[in-house]
């Protein structure tokens, strides 16, 4: 049984949580839940001691695993008993392939050499990476990156698994593969907290814990609100800033014969040709490491192709120009490639640099970014948004780690974007339910790209 | 096995690179080192990716570097022979063998540093482990080597993150660079160290450093070619303190 009583954590003057007791016997499973901020991930770091062997925090709590404390294990330990996934896979990975990666706790307990291959092989195999075995961490996608971090956990397989937003970035095939593999070590009698926004956990868990949201750092969805898509571009008309679109050629990037493959890797595409418009509404799917971020990359020159070539607002393509700018801008799916600078303010200092008519920064107190949680670092760097309205949106994975209000928020950003302002590119999930906000649905499969024109309400009648 | 890229023991390669870097420090001749140069290029191409090339590229961007170098012994070395003089610049035979010996343990030195940074963890991990070190050793050599290769990375990453954002920094006013450049020195400083914490974190979650005995999954032993290796690098390196 996992025991916290009377948890009680501040930073500094943020009193995050207050008075916690849970009980998990054995078998059953605690949904987190709450909004951005609101102290779901910092709960986890204490339990697995993040907090306060490298994490500052003042703290009362008490943290039983059946008789042992394990508020007095150090963490090097604590391997024995509970299994961290964390939420930013990006520096959980320090070795040369997969298969090591898996291999790595194990080795340090102690296994014998026949018993971990065993481990590692049905490991892979259970979250589908088998193909990934020799294959650098570094370079999956985010979301097998997150397959990989449950096959470490299942390999280990110790009494009681955190996890940290599991399930997000995951394919729909992905979450139900993930949420097999929890059903089966429930029963076998594993203690699972979950910190996680999507509502697929529901089925699976026997608690659910409501972290409060009074506490959150930055206020789900509040720079979107603050700054509505009209509010923001009167202002830019008036100083006749804003572009206007059909001055612009129509065609934003055409493909031809396009090949690419990651070095050691399978071929990703093949003689992949087609054009993307630049007042169309596309949501690009397909399956965890199918090639979604790496097509977006191709599109703006970011990656090489191997064969074909690629023209970006009519011009060829020989690598990334700052000057694409005019016309779109392009998230990556890792949040802090779009953040620069120590502090909110920061970031947005540096955005008026291009942007000379931006406000000032729109909020009333400044963060330190590393002290923001995964979903509030990914609002702070979508505050720009309705201030590009104009532009070509190509946003990877712009739903990930935002709770159920921001994800509302940008929904309704999204869908006015494509009435008043068409033109995106977004990757995303079928879960993530954008129905009514695109013209197309590109989805990625191993033959190459189907094309499926959603027809609208006018064309229906 | 694989997963390591490499047919020999990673310990080798460590000994190796300090055998390299250490004969560049010990020697003084240009010819000797020329040789020395020539030996570390050649294994650093069969290691690094991109071979030859990519080390040719290496070459080309320390030459502002060498340049400057070759500059101060211009300006200031008078002794020796004088070989040319223009108004106050002068080079002198000391100047030239001076630049020439500098240079070229600075290539040595770069090129084996870049041969022992394509060694992983894991690697540093079993070649430490052979001789009975701690694998905190190897974390923090692993970690040491990769430091500059991973700030280089970060920083290419921030170029790049502003070219998102559509600022081109070379056509920024000076103001703006210097601007830009203070808030990225810090952050890169910053996201350095939370970097190195969370490697910290990632390993210990998974019982590095944890009590008892370890095992391996693919045990690499020392082989007789290994140790035929090392007899064959001795013998090199002896030879060439003695010609």
């Amino acid at each position: 049984m996992l025991r916290l009583e009377n948890l009680s954590l501040a930073f500094g003057h943020r009193q995050l949580l207050q008075n916690l007791s849970l009980r998990l016997s054995e078998g059953e499973l605690c949904w987190l839940k709450g909004a951005n901020g609101s102290g779901k991930t910092t709960l986890l770091n204490l339990i697995s001691g993040v907090i306060p062997e490298y994490v500052t925090a003042e703290f009362e709590a008490e943290i039983w695993f059946g008789e042992l404390s394990l508020k007095d294990l150090p963490i090097r330990e604590k391997f024995r008993y509970l299994w961290f996934a964390q939420n930013d896979p990006e520096t959980q990975f320090l070795m040369p392939s997969c298969e090591a990666e898996i291999a790595f706790a194990l080795e340090n307990r102690g296994m014998p050499a026949e018993q971990i291959k065993r481990q590692v092989d049905s490991s892979l195999n259970l979250f589908g990476l088998q193909n990934c075995r020799w294959q650098a961490p570094q370079t999956l996608s985010r979301g097998q990156q997150k397959l990989l971090l449950c096959a470490i956990g299942n390999a280990l397989d110790p009494p009681c698994y955190l996890l940290d937003e599991p399930l997000s970035g995951l394919s729909d095939s992905s979450v139900a593969l993930v949420l097999t593999w929890i059903r089966l070590q429930k029963a076998k009698r594993k203690i699972f907290l979950v910190a996680e926004h999507n509502d697929a956990l529901r089925h699976l868990a026997d608690k659910e814990l409501q972290l409060s949201d009074a506490t959150a750092f930055v206020q789900s969805g509040s720079i979107h609100q603050s700054a509505e898509p009209d509010s923001v571009l009167l202002p830019l008309k008036a100083r006749g800033q804003q572009h206007n679109l059909d001055k612009k050629p129509n065609l934003l990037v055409s493909t031809q014969d396009l090949g690419f493959a990651f070095p050691g890797s399978t071929q990703l595409f093949s003689n992949l040709s087609f054009t993307v418009s630049r007042h169309q509404n596309i949501l690009l799917q397909g399956e965890n490491g199918s090639g979604k971020s790496t097509l977006l990359k191709l599109m703006l020159g970011l990656l090489k192709p191997q064969c074909g070539r690629t023209a970006f607002a009519g011009n060829s393509q020989s690598g990334f120009d700052a000057g694409y700018f005019r016309h779109a801008y392009y998230q990556p799916q890792n949040t802090s490639a779009s953040l620069l600078g120590l502090t909110a303010s920061q970031n947005w200092l540096l955005w008026k640099l291009s942007l000379v008519e931006l406000p000032d920064y729109p909020s009333c107190a400044d963060h330190l970014l590393s002290e923001l949680s995964a979903g509030e670092q990914r609002l702070v760097s979508q505050g720009i948004l309705p201030y590009i309205i104009d532009k070509f949106w190509m946003l990877d994975e712009p739903f990930a780690s935002l709770d159920l209000q921001a994800s509302e928020n940008l929904k309704e950003l999204l869908a006015w974007k494509a009435r008043q302002r068409p033109g995106m590119i977004i990757v995303a999930h079928a879960s993530d339910n954008l129905e009514g906000i695109f013209d197309e649905i590109w989805t990625i499969n191993p033959t190459g790209i189907e094309i499926n024109r959603v027809s609208t309400e006018a064309e229906q009648s | 096995m694989r997963g390591t890229n490499s047919f020999w023991h990673p310990l080798l390669h460590v000994f190796i690179c300090l055998v390299l870097s250490c004969l560049a420090f010990m020697g003084s001749e240009p010819a000797k080192l020329s040789i020395l140069w020539f030996t570390s290029f050649i294994y650093a191409a069969f290691r690094v990716k991109g071979g030859a090339i990519g080390l040719v590229k290496t070459h080309w961007r320390s030459l502002p570097l060498l340049l400057s170098l070759a500059f101060v012994q211009l300006l200031f070395r008078r002794q020796g022979d004088l070989l040319w003089q223009f108004g106050i610049i002068s080079l002198s035979r000391e100047g030239a063998n001076y630049l020439a010996v500098l240079s070229l343990r600075l290539l040595i030195v770069i090129l084996s540093a870049k041969a022992l940074a394509v060694l992983d963890f894991k690697e540093f991990s079993t070649a430490f482990h052979s001789l009975r070190l701690p694998e905190e050793f190897s974390f923090m050599l692993s970690y040491a080597v990769h430091l500059v290769p991973s700030l280089l990375s970060s920083w290419k990453g921030y170029f790049q993150s502003l070219k998102l954002r559509g600022i081109a920094i070379n056509k920024l006013s000076i103001p703006n660079r210097l601007k830009i450049y203070k808030v990225l020195a810090l952050s890169s400083l910053a996201a350095l160290i939370k970097n190195s914490e969370g490697q910290a974190i990632a390993l210990e979650l998974r019982g590095f450093r944890s009590s008892g005995e370890r095992s391996s999954m693919h045990e690499r032993r020392f082989r007789f070619f290994d140790w035929v290796a090392i007899f064959m690098i001795f013998l090199a390196a002896a030879l060439y303190l003695w010609l």
